[in-house]
């Protein structure tokens, strides 16, 4: 365990420390503070908008980073050669993905706080008082980045340039963001036999990020039960669990000539 | 017990697209005892490299087996008594010298005050105490390579793989990191180091490998080098008169050097006779002596061979 915390706190500090990560924060809180400025322009329920755009914007911005750094993050560990050294260590290879995917997270989860922390700021000093409901959606910002980040890792492993990695999962992302829309069609096309069996095994095959994305809810004041909460918190462990056992035998697997 | 054992070790890679074979080592057999420092010595391409991965589990040996310490170096476990210092060391950027070798030091099982202990004594080593808290990214190839060298010295492993050791380092770093091997290998450490330095790998190992195409094609018993090593006397005169014809007929070879010109003998007679030639005819003798031939002579005729 400790090795894996290891792999992390080097995946985290050296993400913490790079530039890239403060560009992004930095767009991010410009974006929010442009909705905040839209919001008071709005006609209607200015407070509904701010919330809106900025939840939109933390999603994006957090997934976003996920998807590029967590594309390039074996493929940088294999051109700089960085890995050889720690596998050349008394290290499992799933230990060294696992620590990977670990410090991904963590950063992930960090970038979320922040943002998080400014629109309830933002909010607050809209509307007066805060939004307890809001730290809901940040969760489940989290828990879909749970997928991602894993996803990403575990195209990254399978791959070899960074571009398909990212190209990958972000096609998993849109599919798993959309994927009740294929049940939709097999009902709307009244497709029957192989097709729809297909089109149904794709459907349960691909992450339903769709039920993570509560930012609608949230903004209209609803609040998710406990019992979703652990539901989607358990299902989101555990497809990102298999992502990285099937990452982990990819990169078992791998050769470093 | 042996530290290493490699047992009819091949490996080959596989082109791009038409996945043909590319030999990279042709039934290895090596076996290096527990505090013995060799020498894997080779041209580039000779499959050094490869074999130190093989080892390390980095690459799986297509045919054969290695074992450390008696277990199976696909076993991770193998590697728990194994430091390892790459040929060119790459390092987090933003990590300083400290966090990277406290990383270093829990990957191979230690923590807490060992840890923290184990940092501070191979910084002291390496002689890099001041350095700590400097970024990686800041460091120069030879601070780098120090870096290096203490990571794989940090959880005092019985087994020592260098694969280049001395790239990149002044000579100062060099004279550092050849008495720190010394200490090493006094210590009882194993030693199995590539190099293309071979004044070093004489100085330092018991045993050395010369490998070429993937092939171990000669082991020199270094600690008998004067038996196995061959010799010639030499002759040195200053050329400012005439080198009288008979003595350079008695030469093998004949050499200039700078002002002087330097007469080789194959054997201790010839050389008696011209010196008592030389000194007959009043030449200017600058020196006689008897020369050992060096690794690098062996070294460049297993290869040119």
């Amino acid at each position: 365990m400790r090795k894996i915390a290891a792999i992390a706190t080097t995946t985290f500090r050296e993400a913490m420390r790079s530039k890239v990560m403060y560009s992004v924060l930095f767009f991010a809180a410009f974006v929010i503070a442009i909705a905040a400025l839209f919001g008071t322009v709005t006609i209607g329920d200015q407070i509904r908008v701010i919330k809106d755009f900025g939840l939109f914007s933390i999603s994006v911005f957090t997934v976003g980073y996920a998807i590029i750094v967590g594309a390039a993050l074996l493929h940088k560990e294999l051109s700089r050669k960085t890995v050889y050294n720690i596998l050349a260590k008394p290290v499992h290879r799933s230990e060294f993905i696992l620590g990977k995917f670990l410090g991904m997270l963590f950063t992930s989860l960090v970038m979320v706080v922040v943002m998080g922390a400014g629109l309830m700021v933002f909010v607050w000093l809209f509307s007066g008082v805060p939004d307890w409901l809001l730290p809901q959606a940040f969760y489940f910002i989290f828990l879909e980045l749970v997928v991602v980040c894993a996803a990403s890792i575990f195209f990254s492993s399978i791959v070899v340039t960074p571009l398909l990695a990212g190209l990958f999962t972000l096609g998993v992302f849109l599919a798993g963001r959309s994927a009740e829309y294929l049940l939709h069609l097999a009902d709307k096309m009244e497709l029957t036999g192989a097709i729809k069996s297909l089109l149904h095994a794709v459907y349960w095959v691909l992450p339903h990020l769709h039920q993570l994305s509560i930012a609608n809810s949230i903004v209209y004041g609803e609040r998710l039960s406990l019992q979703h909460a652990i539901w989607y918190s358990t299902y989101a462990a555990g497809y990102a669990g298999v992502l990285l056992c099937l990452a982990s035998i990819f990169f078992r697997r791998r050769e470093f000539n | 017990m042996r530290a290493i054992e490699i047992e009819n070790l091949s490996y080959f890679y596989y082109t791009d697209f038409l996945r043909r074979k590319i030999p990279a080592l042709k039934q290895v057999n090596l076996s290096i005892e527990e505090g013995e420092c060799f020498g894997y010595l080779g041209p580039n391409g000779a499959g050094k490299t490869t074999t130190i991965k093989c080892i390390l589990g980095l690459i799986r040996p297509r045919v054969g087996h290695i074992r450390i310490f008696g277990r199976s170096s696909l076993d991770t476990a193998a590697r728990e008594s194994v430091g390892y210092l790459p040929e060119q060391p790459y390092f987090y950027d933003y990590l300083t010298v400290a966090e990277t070798l406290e990383m270093y030091g829990t990957l191979t099982g230690l923590h807490g005050a060992a840890l923290r202990s184990a940092v501070s004594q191979s910084l002291e080593r390496l002689d890099m105490l001041s350095r700590s808290s400097s970024r990686m990214r800041s460091l120069s190839k030879g601070l780098t390579q120090r870096v290096a060298m203490a990571q794989a010295i940090i959880a005092s492993p019985r087994l020592l793989i260098l694969d280049e050791p001395f790239s990149g380092l002044d000579p100062i770093g060099r004279q550092q990191f050849r008495q720190l091997l010394f200490e090493l290998r006094k210590d009882g450490v194993t030693i199995l180091t590539s190099s293309h330095i071979l004044s070093d790998v004489e100085y330092l190992c018991d045993r050395a490998s010369i490998a070429t195409k993937g092939e171990i094609r000669s082991i020199i018993d270094l600690k008998k080098r004067n038996e196995v090593l061959k010799g010639h006397y030499e002759l040195v005169l200053r050329t400012e008169g005439q080198v009288p014809p008979d003595l350079l007929q008695l030469a093998t070879r004949t050499r200039p050097q700078g002002p002087t010109l330097v007469l080789e003998f194959e054997s201790e007679e010839q050389g008696r006779a011209a010196l008592a030639l030389a000194l007959n005819r009043h030449c200017t003798i600058e020196r006689w002596e008897f020369c050992h031939s060096s690794l690098e002579d062996m070294f460049m005729s297993v290869v040119q061979h």
